[in-house]
């Protein structure tokens, strides 16, 4: 089966979509369609990294290096369903890929 | 979320089998009249005609019946009315004030597998609930009506009227319904619509500052401390960021929900009563297909909720998933279903409605 989300791709914030920190997380609304969504603080980081040049392995590299005793694998897994859930829900969008 | 491509569905009936209740509660919206006895008035709906409307009803959703009142206890063929619903598989939840349950109804009820029953009851003491209620003796009849539904083993909730004097009164209660084995409590909050406006006339009402206070206390204390589930009925917005990413909360379903009050009437739920302009037709002489496809007030709230609501309503991020709180009160407050819930209105108005919450 395909990949959904490759390690070179670069994802990228929705700005029509508004984002509401609070203490413990933060919120993403879609005003359009009525999508939310809670995040918790390593979610707001990963959210934050998406900036259009960061590449999902940058993305996934950065945060392995909070959580050394959790396999490279099981990071990079977790971070790809969390970006792919932000991305479905239009709140991440897909940059250009360009081939390596 | 609205679209006029969607398909919506009547999954749920809110019937007001009464007009009549044996109690005088000093907070109730409906206002029914007060009356002892089990012989109606003459204009209460027949059943020939309630059948009809769930039939027609079933082939557009229809899979849940709340039966309120008035007290719905004291319509005559309650019995029958179950017994249909159950034969026409039809989840059936009750509301009552609990003082004409008996060994016969629990039996009744759980032969025909009534889903739950939610019985009134606002303060341990049988003195201020008494008040509260209007009807001496009242508390007593409420205690065994309940004690009756937990020990039968039907899931039953406790409802608490909440107001100003009985703040105090909510952690006994959830002490008794969670020793009783009561499943869970819901808390109200005093609605400024029909003989609640006086408690707001006169201040009776909890202050909102006290709401969230008491919401945080619920959500950080009483919940971990007693394993029957409660559940503070204020809107999502207002909730902390905790109880949203961790709780199921109580949210309307307006586009799938309508009433039928006692007369056959047809109307957005029990607010139809007072404000008749919300009325759609009567199941005597309507069929509740073409009512529910074609009404305007459905049609206009269909369009309207979430997208046109006014106020802080209409900036809130939780306006999808909240679609206003009760739009009924809205009503009754405003006259326009668009209008902001009042409680999240004061919040903003006093700038206590967290910006972080708001559209700009």
């Amino acid at each position: 089966m395909e990949e959904y989300l490759k390690n070179i791709e670069r994802l990228s914030r929705n700005t029509d979509c508004i984002f509401r920190e609070e203490e413990d997380g933060a919120f993403l609304f879609d005003p359009e369609t009525g999508n939310l969504k809670f995040i918790n603080n390593m979610g707001v980081n990963i959210y934050q990294l998406c900036d259009g040049k960061m590449t999902v392995r940058d993305i996934i590299s950065l945060v392995s290096e909070n959580y050394q005793d959790i396999s490279s694998k099981q990071i990079e897994d977790d971070v790809k369903v969390f970006l792919r859930s932000l991305i479905e829900m239009e709140f991440l969008r897909r940059e250009e890929t360009q081939h390596e | 979320m609205n679209d006029k491509n969607v398909c919506y569905t009547l999954n749920s009936i809110y019937l007001y089998l009464t007009d009549r209740c044996n109690l005088r509660c000093r907070h109730c919206w409906i206002e029914p009249l007060y009356y002892e006895g089990r012989e109606d008035n003459g204009d209460e709906f027949d059943i020939r005609f309630l059948k009809k409307a769930i039939e027609d009803a079933k082939e557009i959703g229809l899979n849940r019946v709340k039966l309120t009142g008035g007290e719905p206890f004291l319509r005559k063929d309650i019995i029958d009315i179950i017994g249909y619903l159950h034969a026409q598989n039809i989840t059936v939840d009750i509301e009552t004030n609990g003082t004409l349950i008996d060994k016969d109804i629990i039996e009744v009820l759980k032969a025909n597998g009534v889903n739950q029953v939610s019985v009134s009851l606002d303060s341990m003491t049988s003195e201020q609930h008494e008040t509260f209620r209007g009807v001496k003796g009242c508390y007593h009849d409420a205690v065994k009506g309940l004690s009756l539904l937990a020990e039968s083993g039907i899931n039953t909730q406790l409802i608490m009227t909440l107001y100003k004097e009985n703040i105090s009164e909510i952690e006994r209660l959830v002490d008794l319904s969670s020793r009783m084995g009561v499943n869970s409590i819901k808390i109200n909050p005093v609605m400024p619509t029909g003989r609640g406006k006086r408690f707001f006339e006169k201040e009776e009402n909890v202050e909102f500052n006290d709401l969230i206070k008491i919401d945080r206390w619920i959500e950080e204390e009483l919940v971990s401390k007693y394993k029957i589930d409660i559940h503070f009925d204020i809107p999502v917005g207002l909730k902390s960021l905790k109880c949203i990413k961790t709780r199921q909360l109580f949210e309307c379903n307006i586009f799938n929900i309508i009433g039928i009050l006692s007369d056959g009437t047809i109307s957005l739920c029990g607010i139809g009563q007072t404000e008749t302009d919300l009325n759609m037709g009567n199941i005597a002489v309507d069929d509740i297909r073409e009512v529910w496809a074609n009404n305007p007030i459905l049609q206009k709230l269909r369009v309207d909720i979430p997208r046109n609501l006014e106020g802080i309503c209409g900036r809130c991020i939780f306006k999808f998933r909240c679609r206003g709180a009760c739009r009924a009160c809205a009503y009754g407050l405003t006259g326009s279903l668009n209008s902001p819930f009042f409680v999240c209105h004061e919040a903003y108005e006093k700038g206590l409605f967290l910006e972080s919450r708001m559209i700009n």
